[in-house]
């Protein structure tokens, strides 16, 4: 079973209806197209790319190997978050790499042994698949939720110094930021849970009915999956802060780390 | 006691001041007296810990202000500056906030004397169920002021704290401050502190 194929050239069929669009934005002054096209052409070869190389890790399904991509894709997520928040990547790397491993490893597994009770922990048609939904998501959460609490303490500044004063210590100086962030980055997740299959079926539930799958099996996996994410981004904001206070404070108490112009 | 050796500080590598020196003796207080822009509110910033000499040392109690030892020693000193700046918060809730904090966690919150220190300064005993979003500038101020007496702490760093204040509070403050026997840093350009009571030092 599985979705019917849809030709290369149907695609680009589809694609044609973007030209009305960049029409408009002419007549409309909308200077995007350029950005359009590039985003689009991006996205073609990034995909296809990525349809050539998982073929073949799906036929060889070796443990090192599934588990080398997940990590690869764990130091990429970290690498674009600092790149995101504009963090020093030399001193932030490790502690947002190592944020990120600890929760999507551990919910992976338990994902695959006790939900799926995937024969093999390690495939990767959960791994990979799975990994890949869950590090999307904590890619975004971690990038809100890192902003919200350096800008909170950069623009709140004078009230986290006076807190100092007052003589708390330094992670209650930083409590309501850490709150904040913590807010910020489960507060969109939180919401979506809420609204799920309201406004919008989710892309992986219509990707399993596309692919043959039986609707409640679908709304299971969604379900699972939707879990996974809050857990892990929870885990991963919680952890990241953690672990960059070491490197983002002196020991006064003040921010070290500077962002990159 | 607060010892200044030989401290400078930079901005952006523009020297602020340098080879500033100054011991201030137990019970002290001493009015820091210079132009705008020679360091004043960096060298009691400084004493917290939160400017970062790039020469000599500070020292309280002939503690050198460290990394290491800036947390403690914060427990010793109470700052108010200018604009108290706040989160919003009930302001009894914050009241109780700063005593559950790490370093004060030795103290207990006297009532009877927040309610003596907020009647001295003139502050609406309601004012405690307030926000502190809702308060003026003044009442900030002088929130600012209660708490560092509250905290019965032996140093006093005041950074323009009688500014906005009318000449009625700005001689209360002064009274307050002269009177006790806590070692005081003050900045400040109102005259009401120029008088012999107060050590003035200038550069």
């Amino acid at each position: 079973m599985g979705a019917k194929d849809i030709t290369y050239f149907s695609l680009a069929l589809l694609g044609l209806l973007i030209l009305p669009l960049m029409y408009l934005n002419v007549r409309f002054k909308i200077n995007i197209n350029k950005r359009i096209l590039y985003a689009v052409a991006r996205m073609t070869i990034q995909l296809t790319l990525v349809g050539l190389y998982l073929q073949y890790i799906f036929k060889w399904n070796h443990i090192a190997i599934n588990i080398l991509y997940i990590v690869l894709m764990m130091l990429i997520a970290s690498l674009s978050i600092i790149k995101s928040v504009k963090l020093p990547y030399k001193k932030m790397l490790l502690p947002i790499f190592v944020a990120i491993f600890i929760p999507t490893m551990t919910v992976l597994i338990y994902f695959n042994y006790v939900v799926v009770r995937a024969t093999f922990l390690f495939d990767a048609t959960y791994l990979i698949t799975i990994g890949g939904m869950i590090l999307g998501n904590v890619l975004n959460g971690i990038i809100v939720g890192m902003n919200s609490f350096y800008n909170g303490i950069v623009s709140q500044e004078k009230v986290y110094l006076y807190r100092l004063a007052l003589g708390a210590s330094k992670s209650q100086a930083k409590a309501p930021y850490f709150r904040e962030a913590v807010y910020a980055t489960i507060n969109p997740t939180i919401a979506s849970i809420a609204t799920i299959g309201l406004i919008a079926l989710p892309g992986m539930m219509t990707g399993q009915i596309l692919g043959g799958s039986d609707p409640l099996v679908a709304i299971k996996y969604q379900i699972a999956i939707m879990l996974a994410i809050f857990i892990v981004k929870y885990l991963t904001i919680v952890l990241a802060l953690w672990f960059c206070s070491n490197t983002m404070f002196d020991g006064y108490g003040r921010l070290q780390i500077h962002r990159k112009a | 006691m607060i010892t200044f050796e030989n401290v400078a500080i930079d901005f952006d590598n523009k020297s602020v001041i340098q080879g500033f020196d100054l011991v201030i003796n137990k019970g002290d207080k001493v009015l820091f007296k210079a132009p705008s822009g020679k360091g004043k509110s960096s060298l009691l910033k400084a004493v917290l810990g939160f400017v970062t000499l790039s020469e000599g040392t500070i020292l309280i109690d002939q503690i050198p202000v460290t990394e290491k030892t800036a947390c403690d020693l914060r427990s010793k000193v109470a700052y108010v500056s200018q604009d108290v700046d706040l989160m919003p918060q009930v302001a009894r809730d914050f009241i109780q906030e700063v005593y559950d904090y790490k370093y004060n966690k030795h103290l207990e919150l006297d009532n009877d004397r927040l309610i003596e220190l907020m009647t001295y300064y003139e502050l609406e005993l309601s004012l405690l169920d307030k926000n502190i979003k809702d308060f003026s500038g003044g009442e900030r101020q002088r929130l600012g002021l209660v708490i560092a007496f509250l905290l019965n702490r032996e140093i006093l760093l005041l950074d323009e704290v009688t500014s906005g204040l009318d000449a009625h509070l700005k001689s209360k403050v002064f009274d307050y401050v002269s009177q006790s026997t806590i070692t005081a840093i003050i900045i400040s350009h109102d005259e009401i502190w120029i008088n012999e009571l107060i050590k003035v030092v200038n550069w």
